[in-house]
């Protein structure tokens, strides 16, 4: 073998993918080349470190996390974690919520208390603020006849 | 099958067998695949976002997504390519969420590091100065894993550190054997550049 080895051809060997004449041609290369060998013994101890060292073990017990989130899946409305609160889109968005609600409850609020009543409005012809029937009648009474009287709907 | 006739202890069952039981609603069959899994399913997740609160919080979601596409699952694959898959689909859409969203300030990391915060070890160890020095090893270990291009991370890391063969990562990364087989090859080359002088003494 002329040159030195590819390194996807070492990395090949490394995981045992080589059979016949192409694994017997690379071990007689390493055998007589110290380049190829240096960068073979190097990449192999560079794998397993990263075997060994790679893993990032789960921080959490699954009994208290993932456990806990299956079993109140009802909780689980589409990315919300069980975990907390955490995500920043979901805070505004229920910020946003919260706060749309709050402008629109004051909003109709206001306007209630602006617009006029509906019902049914008690006139008189000679009394001018006639607020109840009663008042009417003792109105009309005083006046001294049965006329007068006008309810009027809107 | 029901598990009370088996009368195994959950630990002992198969993949495949917790999924049957998974899927008639025993939770505490659930929960075996999910501890079985949930080391594996976080390395890749954190491989890809590289922080903590949100490899917790995807970790969780894929496990809560799977959970609830149980019924979909085909038994004629692996369980744990699917969810391989899943926690690959879930990096992709995360990260993809995360490019349209304002980025958040994370106190994790080397940030932590630099104002002297470390992470608790709460191994029990003979030699704490050996201890110290795989401490090390590891976090340099992890960095040259975390330096690589994304592509070739996720190659590195179901290859050789989830011990996938090939041709289950490029069924998970839905791409041809020969372009996994490259990022392999390629990410392994980088992590050794990185750790060339380390390397040299061992």
């Amino acid at each position: 073998m002329p040159g030195h080895i590819h390194a996807l051809l070492l990395s090949e060997y490394l995981d045992g993918e080589l059979a016949g004449r192409k694994r017997a041609g690379v071990e007689r290369h390493l055998a007589e080349c110290g380049f190829c060998r240096t960068r073979f013994e190097e990449l192999r101890s560079a794998v397993q470190l990263v075997a060994l060292h790679g893993r990032q073990p789960c921080p959490l017990d699954p009994h208290e996390t993932a456990w806990h989130a299956i079993t109140n899946a009802a909780r689980y409305r589409g990315g919300v974690t069980i975990r907390g609160w955490r995500r920043p889109i979901w805070r505004l968005g229920m910020i946003g919520v919260l706060a749309t609600s709050l402008v629109l409850g004051l909003a109709l609020g206001m306007q209630r208390a602006q617009a006029p009543q509906a019902g049914v409005k008690l006139v008189h012809r000679d009394i001018p603020d006639v607020r109840t029937l009663h008042d009417a009648y003792r109105s009309q009474q005083a006046l001294g006849g049965p006329d007068g009287i006008i309810l009027t709907a809107w | 099958m029901d598990r009370a006739f088996t009368e195994q202890p959950l630990h002992s069952l198969p993949d495949n067998l917790l999924v049957r039981e998974a899927k008639n609603g025993d939770h505490a069959a659930y929960a075996e695949l999910v501890s079985r899994y949930q080391d594996k399913i976080y390395t890749i997740v954190y491989g890809q976002l590289q922080s903590r609160e949100d490899a917790l919080d995807l970790t969780q979601e894929v496990f809560l997504k799977a959970h609830a596409n149980l019924a979909n699952f085909r038994e004629d694959c692996v369980f744990y390519t699917w969810l391989y898959r899943i926690a690959v689909n879930a990096c992709i859409d995360f990260r993809r969420r995360r490019r349209r969203a304002p980025q958040p300030f994370s106190l994790e990391g080397e940030v932590l590091g630099d104002v002297g915060f470390e992470p608790v070890d709460a191994r029990v160890t003979s030699d704490p100065e050996r201890s110290l020095e795989n401490e090390e090893l590891s976090h340099l270990i992890r960095q040259a894993i975390q330096s690589l291009p994304d592509a070739l991370r996720l190659a590195v890391i179901l290859h050789d550190i989830e011990g996938l063969p090939q041709k289950e990562i490029a069924a998970i990364l839905d791409c041809p054997l020969g372009t996994v087989k490259s990022r392999i090859q390629r990410g392994r080359c980088e992590i050794r550049a990185r750790l060339q002088p380390y390397l040299r003494g061992t």
